[in-house]
C-alpha cells in the first residue's frame, strides 16, 4: 500500500517537473528566438532610418518611425493616465475610507475596466472617431491607450496606498495636517516606490499593445510628425512586416520585435530596481 | 506668528477643498466609462439588429458582406475553441507548476523563479505571435500534424489545412500567454493555506503528495478556479497573437485542431478597415466587439467575485 | 486647582458600531502637570485619549456622543476647526511612528505646515526641539539621515520633538514607553517630568508603577467607565471604590 503511494507521488512529481520544464522551455524559447532572429537583423541603418524604397513598406531603411512612435504614444498615454490616476486613488484612500462603499465601488469599476480587452478599447476609440468623423491620428491612439492603461495603473497604485500603515496617518493628522497635505507631503513619499513601479509597468503594457492603436492611430512609414496624423508603433511594425513575403522586410520585423522586447524588459527591470533606489526615506 | 498662521490656514483649507472637489469628480467619472463603452458599441451594432434577430446573428454561419448577410457563429466558435483548447493545455501545466513551486521548491528559489517568469512573460503579445509564426507553426506543420496523420487518423486530428496556421497553433501560443497568470495566482493561493493544516495531515501519516491531493488542493480550489476564469477572460480578448498564427480564414467552422480558426478579436482587427463602404458590415464588426465586451466582463466578474469572497473568508 | 481646566469631558459615550466602548465619562483634566489615565488593557483608555484630538474619527464605524471642552469650547461640534485643535495637542503613540523623511524634516514638518518660516528659523527650531528631548547631541551630524534608521527609543524622542515643535498646549501620550527598552523608557519619562511645568500632559498607561512614578493626578478607567479620579497621593493611599482597591492590589487584571 505504501509502495503504491510512493509510486503515485513520484509519478506526479515527475509530471510537475515536466510541466515546469515545459513552461520554462516555452518562455526561454521566446526569448531565444527574439535574440537569435533579431540580433542579426539589427544595424545602425535599421535603428535610425524609416522604411523607404519602392513598395509600400520599402525594402530599405529601418524602423525608426515605429521606435519613435511607440515611445511618444507610450509616454504620452502614461502621463495622461498618471495625471488621472493619482487624484482618484488619493480620493478613495485618503479623502474617503478605503473600505467605504464609494471606494469599493470605484475599485470594482476599475477592476471591470481592467478586464476589457484592448481590441474592445480600440473598437470604442474607433466608434468615437466615426461619430465625430475624425481621421486616424496619434492623438486618437494616445487617448485610447490611456483608457486601456488607466485601470491598470490606478488599481496598482491603489494597492500600494492601502499598504501604508494606519499609524502613520494618525501621526500626521495629529500634527494638524489637511488631507491634501498628508497626501502630498507624506503618503506620496512613503508610497513613491510603489507608485513608480505602477507607472513603469503601465508604460510597459502600453508600448506592447497593438490592438488599441491599430484602429485609432493606424500606421505610417514616416516619422511621427503631427498629433493629427497616423503614427507607426513597434508592435504593428512587427505585425505588418512579418506579413509581407519579402525577406528584407521580414528581417526588419525581427529587428522590431527585438527592439520592442528589449524596451519592455528594460522597463520591467527598471520598475524593480528604481523603486529600491527611491526608498531612502521610506519607513519599513 | 499668529497672523501668518491664520492667513496660511485659509490658503491651506482652500487648497484642500479644491483638491477634494476635483478628485471627487474624477473618481465619479470612473463609473461612467464602462457605460460609455457599452453604449457606443451597442449604438454602432444596433442597425444589424433591425435586419436580423439576435439568435440569427449569433448562430448563422453566413458571412457575405455583399448581400449584407452576417452571422458570427464561425467566429464565436473560433474564439471558444481556441480559448478552450488553450486552457486545456495551460491549466494542468500551470497548476502542477504552481504546486511544484510552492510545495517542493525552497522559498527563495521559488521567488526568483516567479520573478523570472513574470519578467519573461511580460513581453508584448505581438512577440508571442512572432514566436508562434517562427517556432510553433512549423512545429505543427512539420511534426505534429504528420504525426497525428500517421498515428491518430481521426477526423478530430486531420484537416485539409496543411499550413500549420491552425487552432492548435493559436491555442499553444495562448496557453503560454495564459500560464504565468494562473501560476502566479495559484501559487499565492497555495502558499496562503496555513502551515498548521499541512502539519496536521502529515502528522497523521500522510505523504506529502497525499496531503497536497487531499487537503491543499481542496483548500486552494476556489482561488485556482478564479485564476482560470480570469485567465479565460484575458485569453478570449487576445488579438494579435492569434491573428498571426491561427490562420484567420472564414472558409469553414473549425472542427479539427488543425483547421484554421478565426476568433472574434482577429475578425475585428482584420476587417475594420474594409467595413466603411459596405452597409451593415460595420455593425457586424461592432457587434463582435460588443459580444467580446459582454463575454469578458462577465467572466471577469465571476473570477473577481470568487477572489473577493476568498479574501473576505481570510479576513474573518 | 485654581487655573481653568484645559480639557473637560462631559457625558461622553462612544460606540464602535453597536458596541459601547466608553460609558458616560465625566472628567476634568487639570491645567499643567501629568494626569495619568490608568486601567487594565483594552478598557477604552486609548480610545478616550484619541477623542481629545479627534483622531478616533479616522477609524470606521465610530460614534461619539457628549461634550468635550477644550479651553471651554466643545470640540465635538461639527464646526470645530480640526487643524487648530490638533495643533493644540501633541500625540505620542505607543509605537513610534516617524514620517518618511529625514530627521530634520520630521521635526520641522508640523511647524512648517502651520507657519511660514525662513530656513534659519527652521534650523533654530529643529535644534531647539531636539535639545529639549536630549536628542541633539546624538543626531546633530546626521540630520539628513532617514528617520527610521534611529533606534526605537530615539524615534520616540524624535516624535516627541516633532510634536513639541508645533507648540501645543496639551501633550497626549498613549502608552508611550511600552514599546521601548527600559533605558529609553526612562528617558521619555524624565522628559515628561521636565515638560509638566509648562504643559498639560495626559498619559495613558496600564503599568501601575509608571503611574506611581509620573502622576500628579490619576483617573481610573475600567470597562469603559470612569471609576475614580483624584490627585495622585490621595488616589494611591486612599482609594475609595472597591474596584480601584482591587486593581491597586493587583487582583484585577493589570
Amino acid at each position: 500500500m505504501k509502495r503504491m503511494k510512493k509510486i503515485e507521488e513520484t509519478f506526479f512529481v515527475l509530471l510537475m517537473v515536466a510541466s515546469f520544464a515545459a513552461l520554462a522551455v516555452g518562455l526561454f524559447s521566446i526569448t531565444v528566438t527574439v535574440f537569435m532572429k533579431g540580433l542579426p537583423s539589427l544595424s545602425w541603418q535599421v535603428l535610425t532610418q524609416t522604411p523607404r524604397g519602392g513598395y509600400v513598406m520599402g525594402k530599405e531603411g529601418g524602423i525608426l518611425n515605429a521606435i519613435l512612435g511607440s515611445i511618444i504614444i507610450g509616454l504620452a498615454a502614461t502621463v495622461l493616465s498618471l495625471l488621472y490616476s493619482l487624484p482618484i486613488v488619493f480620493y478613495i484612500n485618503i479623502y474617503r475610507f478605503s473600505k467605504s462603499k464609494f471606494s469599493r465601488s470605484v475599485r470594482f469599476f476599475l477592476d471591470l475596466l481592467w478586464g476589457i480587452p484592448s481590441i474592445v478599447y480600440g473598437a470604442f476609440g474607433f466608434a468615437i472617431m466615426i461619430l465625430f468623423k475624425l481621421p486616424a491620428s496619434m492623438l486618437a491612439g494616445i487617448i485610447t491607450l490611456s483608457f486601456l492603461v488607466l485601470p491598470i495603473m490606478a488599481r496598482t497604485m491603489d494597492e500600494t496606498l492601502r499598504m501604508i500603515p494606519f499609524e502613520m496617518k494618525q501621526a500626521a493628522y495629529s500634527l494638524g495636517a489637511t488631507r491634501f497635505e498628508i497626501s502630498t507631503k507624506i503618503i506620496l513619499k512613503q508610497a513613491l516606490p510603489g507608485l513608480l513601479t505602477a507607472t513603469l509597468l503601465a508604460f510597459g503594457r502600453g508600448i506592447g499593445d497593438a490592438a488599441s492603436v491599430l484602429m485609432t492611430a493606424s500606421y505610417t512609414d514616416s516619422l511621427p510628425s503631427s498629433p493629427f496624423a497616423p503614427v507607426a508603433t513597434l508592435p504593428l511594425a512587427v505585425f505588418f512586416q512579418l506579413s509581407t513575403p519579402f525577406k528584407e522586410i521580414q528581417e526588419r520585423g525581427y529587428a522590431a520585435a527585438f527592439v520592442l522586447t528589449i524596451m519592455m524588459l528594460l522597463v520591467s527591470l527598471a520598475a524593480r530596481w528604481m523603486s529600491k533606489g527611491l526608498s531612502k526615506y521610506v519607513v519599513r | 506668528m499668529d497672523e501668518g498662521f491664520s492667513g496660511k490656514l485659509k490658503k491651506r483649507r482652500l487648497l484642500n477643498r479644491g483638491a477634494r472637489i476635483v478628485s471627487r469628480f474624477m473618481s465619479l467619472t470612473v463609473f461612467s466609462v464602462f457605460a460609455l463603452i457599452f453604449i457606443m458599441l451597442f449604438w454602432e451594432a444596433f442597425p444589424l439588429f433591425l435586419k436580423k434577430s439576435l439568435s440569427d446573428i449569433l448562430l448563422s454561419t453566413a458571412w457575405m458582406p455583399h448581400s449584407s448577410d452576417y452571422g458570427l457563429y464561425r467566429f464565436i466558435i473560433g474564439s471558444l475553441y481556441t480559448t478552450a483548447l488553450a486552457l486545456v493545455i495551460a491549466v494542468p501545466l500551470s497548476v502542477l507548476t504552481a504546486i511544484f513551486l510552492s510545495e517542493y521548491l525552497p522559498r527563495k528559489i521559488a521567488m526568483y523563479t516567479k520573478m523570472v517568469f513574470d519578467v519573461l512573460s511580460g513581453v508584448s503579445p505581438v512577440v508571442y505571435g512572432f514566436w508562434g509564426i517562427l517556432v510553433i507553426v512549423p512545429l505543427v506543420r512539420g511534426h505534429i500534424q504528420p504525426f497525428c496523420a500517421k498515428h491518430l487518423p481521426w477526423s478530430f486530428f486531420t484537416s485539409t489545412n496543411m499550413s500549420g496556421f491552425s487552432v492548435l497553433s493559436g491555442s499553444i501560443v495562448l496557453a503560454l500567454m495564459a500560464s504565468p497568470l494562473i501560476v502566479s495566482i495559484s501559487e499565492e493561493v497555495l502558499r496562503a493555506v496555513p502551515f498548521e493544516m499541512r502539519q496536521a495531515s502529515m502528522a497523521l501519516g500522510a505523504t506529502r503528495w497525499e496531503m497536497i491531493k487531499k487537503v491543499l488542493i481542496k483548500k486552494a480550489a476556489p482561488g485556482i478556479i478564479a485564476a482560470v476564469i480570469l485567465s479565460l477572460s484575458r485569453t478570449i480578448g487576445e488579438t494579435m497573437a492569434v491573428l498571426m498564427v491561427a490562420g484567420c480564414h472564414i472558409q469553414e467552422t473549425p472542427f479539427s485542431i488543425f483547421d484554421p480558426g478565426y476568433p472574434l478579436p482577429a475578425l475585428i482587427a482584420n476587417t475594420f478597415g474594409e467595413t466603411m463602404s459596405i452597409p451593415l458590415y460595420k455593425s457586424a464588426i461592432f457587434l463582435a466587439a460588443f459580444v467580446l465586451l459582454i463575454l469578458t466582463a462577465l467572466s471577469n466578474l465571476v473570477g473577481w467575485s470568487i477572489l473577493v469572497r476568498i479574501e473576505e473568508e481570510k479576513a474573518s | 486647582m485654581g487655573a481653568k481646566s484645559p480639557l473637560e469631558i462631559k457625558n461622553l459615550n462612544l460606540f464602535y458600531g453597536k458596541e459601547q466602548v466608553l460609558k458616560n465619562i465625566n472628567l476634568t483634566i487639570p491645567d499643567k502637570g501629568i494626569t495619568v489615565i490608568l486601567g487594565p488593557s483594552g478598557c477604552g483608555k486609548s480610545t478616550l485619549l484619541k477623542c481629545f484630538n479627534r483622531i478616533i474619527e479616522l477609524e470606521e464605524n465610530v460614534r461619539v456622543e457628549g461634550e468635550l471642552l477644550v479651553d471651554g469650547e466643545d470640540i465635538l461640534h461639527p464646526k470645530t476647526d480640526l487643524i487648530e485643535l490638533r495643533k493644540k495637542m501633541g500625540l505620542l503613540l505607543q509605537k513610534p511612528q516617524v514620517l518618511p523623511m529625514s530627521i530634520y524634516d520630521n521635526v520641522a514638518f508640523g511647524a512648517k505646515l502651520h507657519n511660514k518660516m525662513k530656513k534659519k528659523e527652521v534650523d533654530k527650531l529643529v535644534e531647539g526641539e531636539l535639545k529639549k528631548v536630549n536628542l541633539w547631541d546624538e543626531v546633530r551630524d546626521r540630520l539628513n539621515a532617514p528617520a527610521y534608521r534611529l533606534s526605537i527609543g530615539q524615534q520616540q524622542r524624535l516624535c516627541l520633538a516633532r510634536g513639541l515643535a508645533v507648540e501645543p498646549e496639551i501633550i497626549l501620550g498613549d502608552e508611550p514607553t511600552s514599546a521601548l527598552d527600559p533605558v529609553s523608557g526612562e528617558h521619555i519619562e524624565k522628559q515628561f517630568l521636565q515638560l509638566k511645568e509648562n504643559y498639560t500632559i495626559v498619559l495613558v498607561t496600564h503599568i501601575l508603577r509608571q503611574a506611581r512614578r509620573l502622576a500628579d493626578y490619576v483617573s481610573f478607567i475600567y470597562l469603559g467607565e470612569l471609576i475614580e479620579a483624584a490627585p495622585a497621593a490621595e488616589f494611591f493611599s486612599n482609594p475609595k471604590d472597591e474596584r480601584t482597591k482591587k486593581y491597586l492590589s493587583g487582583i484585577l487584571a493589570g
